[in-house]
């Protein structure tokens, strides 16, 4: 299943009305995990591409590697680095928006287990029009940038 | 000619009031830009904690070792990690050299950040590193000599609350002196730059 599915992108549970577009509105590339040596929490990064005529929003996050998965920001502030959580992410039509270190990303919080280096952990994105999108993301060493 | 003489006078003065008083600098904890200049900075000094073995530490007991101090907390998801990843790049450049430098990672998370839990942290990164922690008001003290900063902000996230601190790496000389300040992202040559500066 792991290399079977590495990489792959899947829309789950769509909602939209009979007839609708069935390509998925959002494309997820470049997503991983960081290792983690306690479970309390990490963060997972990745590129969200959107090719469509609309803009898309994720508004929640889950995974099944964590009791709660957030979206949240980092950001540097002068030398203080400060964090918050946000509610929602939007990627414009025909745009990309990259979660990254530093920056945006998802929050796992309370972990089944501590990750180590080379595992994978599902995430999912749920977006605003009820659609979720699943990706399998790597755990990278901690010290990935 | 009088205009001239008017940006000569211009340029004096920018220059003259632009540089730092000489060889201390009291400022804020802002650090500089290359090349690695070190200075000595008018802020700092000995403190002592927990570390994450339990035991008692005081930083003047490392005199004769070069000390990079961070302050972060172990459930930190980027800065900690990524800055305690590049001290062991500095560690395995400086070969034989690495017992002379000593990491010391203050938690500004005296809370969540136990000595047991600080010891699995640091414990991961296979560096020559103490990572301590204490009361609240002990680490507020560190903080405050250092000119860093840290919070525990109020969240309605899953995390309870959330910690900004400072992202700064400080380097100390063998004598408890800090002698410059790293930026979060500077790269490990950088770094090693500073300390074997201070190992000559």
């Amino acid at each position: 299943m792991r290399t079977l599915l590495a990489g792959a992108l899947m829309v789950l549970g769509a909602t939209s009305p009979a007839g609708s577009q069935t390509s998925p509105p959002l494309q997820v590339k470049d997503q991983w995990v960081r290792e983690t040596p306690n479970p309390r929490s990490t963060a997972a990064y990745m590129v969200l591409v959107n090719k469509s005529d609309r803009d898309v929003v994720i508004v929640s996050a889950s995974s099944p590697a964590a009791r709660v998965a957030e979206l949240h920001e980092m950001a540097l502030d002068g030398t203080t680095m400060r964090m918050r959580r946000v509610e929602r992410i939007r990627v414009p039509k025909h745009s990309e928006v990259a979660l990254k270190p530093g920056g945006l990303h998802l929050m796992l919080i309370d972990l089944a287990r501590a990750l180590p280096a080379g595992d994978h952990v599902v995430l999912v994105l749920g977006l605003d029009d009820g659609r979720k999108v699943e990706v399998r993301a790597p755990v990278r060493p901690l010290g990935s940038r | 000619m009088a205009r001239h003489a008017r940006l000569a006078t211009a340029l004096f003065f920018s220059v003259a009031f632009t540089l730092p008083a000489a060889g201390c600098r009291s400022r804020d904890a802002e650090p500089l830009r290359d090349p690695v200049r070190l200075e000595s900075y008018d802020f700092g000094g000995d403190f002592s904690l927990t570390a994450h073995d339990g035991r008692p530490f005081r930083l003047s007991d490392q005199r004769g070792k070069v000390v990079l101090l961070f302050f972060g907390y172990a459930s930190c998801p980027d800065v900690c990690p990524t800055t305690l990843s590049t001290v062991k790049q500095v560690e395995e450049q400086l070969g034989t050299r690495r017992g002379q430098l000593l990491t010391v990672f203050v938690s500004v998370d005296p809370e969540r950040d136990t000595p047991p839990v600080l010891k699995q942290y640091v414990d991961h990164f296979g560096i020559n590193v103490v990572a301590a922690t204490g009361a609240k008001p002990a680490i507020d003290a560190i903080v405050a000599q250092y000119k860093a900063h840290y919070a525990i902000v109020p969240s309605d996230s899953a995390l309870g609350y959330l910690v900004e601190h400072t992202s700064i790496l400080y380097l100390i000389d063998q004598e408890g002196r800090v002698r410059y300040l790293f930026r979060y992202g500077d790269p490990a040559d950088f770094i090693i730059e500073g300390v074997t500066q201070l190992l000559r």
